[in-house]
């Protein structure tokens, strides 16, 4: 039986696997086979955790913060793995890496509420797609924002040919969240579109990405510009994601589902 | 500096607004949002064709006006998402210049609604820009730009035809007096009445699921959360509340009518949009040295 109270015993051996992995490919000059395969025995390892309380649960762990926490921290080690082994940067495993263990160690620090208990509207075929999507992307944005941050830094580099690539991937799984989402409120809501402040905040967030986009494409010397967009975007998703739960405008979000519960 | 009209355009907006208020909606049922529609796509077309050389056009198809509509849209939708959004009543009671401005209830204020209505007009020139041209017609692009404006399409043309009805359907007598959300009562086509209600609940005693059945002259049928029935063209039905302490006895449920004619067409742009988003996954990447 995996529940919440194993996590530690899955949570340091990946921890440790995804260092190794992050360590040989600083060290090689060339793509580290070694490390990619460290890094994918992480991912082994994360999956075991999650399809395991996915049993346990007996439904699915997408529901509370440290739910989607934990898909956070998986899906931002396959980004991670995944532009390693398409484009090579040294740099980007120890950055998934990075990330991917702030996630974790949060869920160790302060778990949320776990319970059984799915609600009704929430019990839809839309809701895995749709949430682990979203996850996703949010995962390879989120290294298209360290893209970002290092070129804003360090100029001489031109590193947003890559940030595009990441963010045309990013931008197309958001938008399958995002529509995915709309086709399920009107099953569940009746409307496709109702600009409750989560879906505002989705919606300004997608636009960011269609700017950098068009940016990118029409204007391709403003690249400071394209790199505060990677950056600010990035912010708009946070707050999408769990930052509207403090913000005075969203207090009767229909999309709170882990308030006060 | 030609952008600066954009941003002139969207104060004249905020202007109207500050001035008369809201957007009136009401006057924009069918068949006037049809019309208007109408007049409007020929224009563009007519533009576009008849017109092609001159400013106005080559202004609204520049790099400059796309990425402009793009900044005015995320600056409007970010009003939504930091200001509490209120009734039409209660945002009609304040008097701050906010306010005024429309902040409160800005999703039908006129900056909103010309911030769209700029957006969808960018976007429908550079879609017969994209058509024009076959030489450089790219299925991503089609399948992104018309996906995305179908569905806009849909649902600001069609926000006016849009209603929604709460309506209480009870077990001992049929019925077919449903409410707006302003309270106003009006009456279905048809009459409802609750057959059967069922409840199960988590060990726990959340309830996990429930169902209703209802009886309409035509026929019978079961709602559940996430389960609407479609019970005239372009009308569905939704089961929302109970009596809770009642439970499996509740002597009424809930339910909302949603009349949404254009949904049809909102439901097509998202489906292009999808498939835009897939084919864009399937693109070939950029190559980049570093």
């Amino acid at each position: 039986m995996i529940t919440w109270n194993s996590f530690l015993y899955w949570a340091i051996p990946t921890f440790v696997l995804s260092v190794v992995g992050s360590v040989l490919s600083l060290r090689s000059e060339k793509r580290s086979y070694a490390a990619m395969f460290a890094t994918l025995t992480a991912v082994c390892v994360l999956s075991g955790f999650v399809a395991g309380l996915w049993t346990s649960l007996e439904r699915p762990p997408l529901r509370t913060m440290g739910e989607t926490r934990l898909w956070y921290s998986l899906f931002m080690l396959i980004a991670g793995l995944f532009t390693y082994i398409r484009w090579g940067f040294r740099w980007i495993l120890s950055f998934s890496t990075l990330v991917s263990t702030v996630f974790l160690v949060i869920n160790i620090l302060r778990p949320d509420i776990h319970d059984r208990s799915l609600m009704p509207a929430l019990q839809s075929p839309w809701f895995i797609p749709h949430v682990t999507v979203y996850i996703f992307s949010y995962s390879v944005l989120g290294c298209a924002f360290l893209l970002g941050l290092y070129n804003l830094h360090y100029k001489k580099k031109d590193l947003l040919p890559v940030a595009d690539n990441l963010v045309h991937i990013g931008l197309c799984f958001l938008t399958l969240g995002m529509l995915f989402g709309s086709l399920w409120a009107k099953e569940a809501w009746g409307r496709y579109w109702s600009w409750d402040p989560k879906e505002t905040w989705a919606v300004i967030t997608w636009v960011g990405y269609l700017l950098y986009i068009h940016l990118r494409l029409m204007r391709p010397k403003l690249r400071i510009w394209a790199c505060i967009l990677l950056i600010l975007s990035f912010v708009g998703l946070q707050i999408c994601w769990y930052g509207i739960n403090y913000l005075p405008s969203a207090q009767n979000s229909v999309h709170a589902y882990t308030r006060g519960s | 500096m030609k952008n600066l009209f954009l941003y002139l355009y969207i104060v004249l907006a905020f202007l109207v607004q500050a001035y008369i208020g809201n957007f009136p909606l009401s006057m924009m049922v069918f068949p006037m949002n049809l019309l208007l529609a109408a007049v409007w796509i020929t224009l563009m077309v007519w533009l576009y064709t008849k017109m092609s050389t001159s400013a106005f056009t080559r202004f609204l198809l520049s790099p400059g006006t796309t990425i402009h509509s793009l900044v005015i849209v995320i600056v409007m939708a970010l009003i939504i998402g930091l200001f509490p959004q209120l009734s039409p009543s209660e945002a009609a009671s304040q008097d701050t210049l906010l306010a005024r401005l429309g902040c409160y209830d800005f999703v039908t204020s006129w900056p909103f609604l010309a911030a769209l209505f700029l957006l969808q007009t960018v976007l429908g020139m550079c879609i017969l820009r994209g058509w024009r041209h076959k030489k450089h017609f790219r299925p991503r692009f089609f399948f992104v730009h018309v996906g995305l404006w179908l569905a806009l399409f849909g649902g600001f043309w069609g926000a006016a035809d849009t209603e929604i009805l709460r309506m209480p359907v009870y077990r001992e007598a049929p019925s077919n007096e449903a409410f707006h959300e302003d309270g106003r009562p009006t009456f279905l086509a048809y009459n409802l009445q609750l057959h059967d209600f069922q409840v199960d609940y988590y060990a726990n005693g959340i309830p996990s699921r429930y169902a209703a059945t209802l009886c309409a002259p035509a026929d019978t049928f079961t709602l559940e959360v996430n389960h609407p029935y479609s019970i005239l063209w372009g009308e569905d039905i939704y089961l929302t509340s109970y009596d809770v302490q009642k439970g499996a006895q509740s002597p009424y449920c809930i339910v909302q009518i949603v009349r949404e004619p254009w949904k049809y067409v909102t439901a097509a742009g998202i489906l292009l949009l999808l498939m835009g988003a897939v084919l864009i996954f399937f693109r070939k990447p950029k190559h980049s040295r570093t």
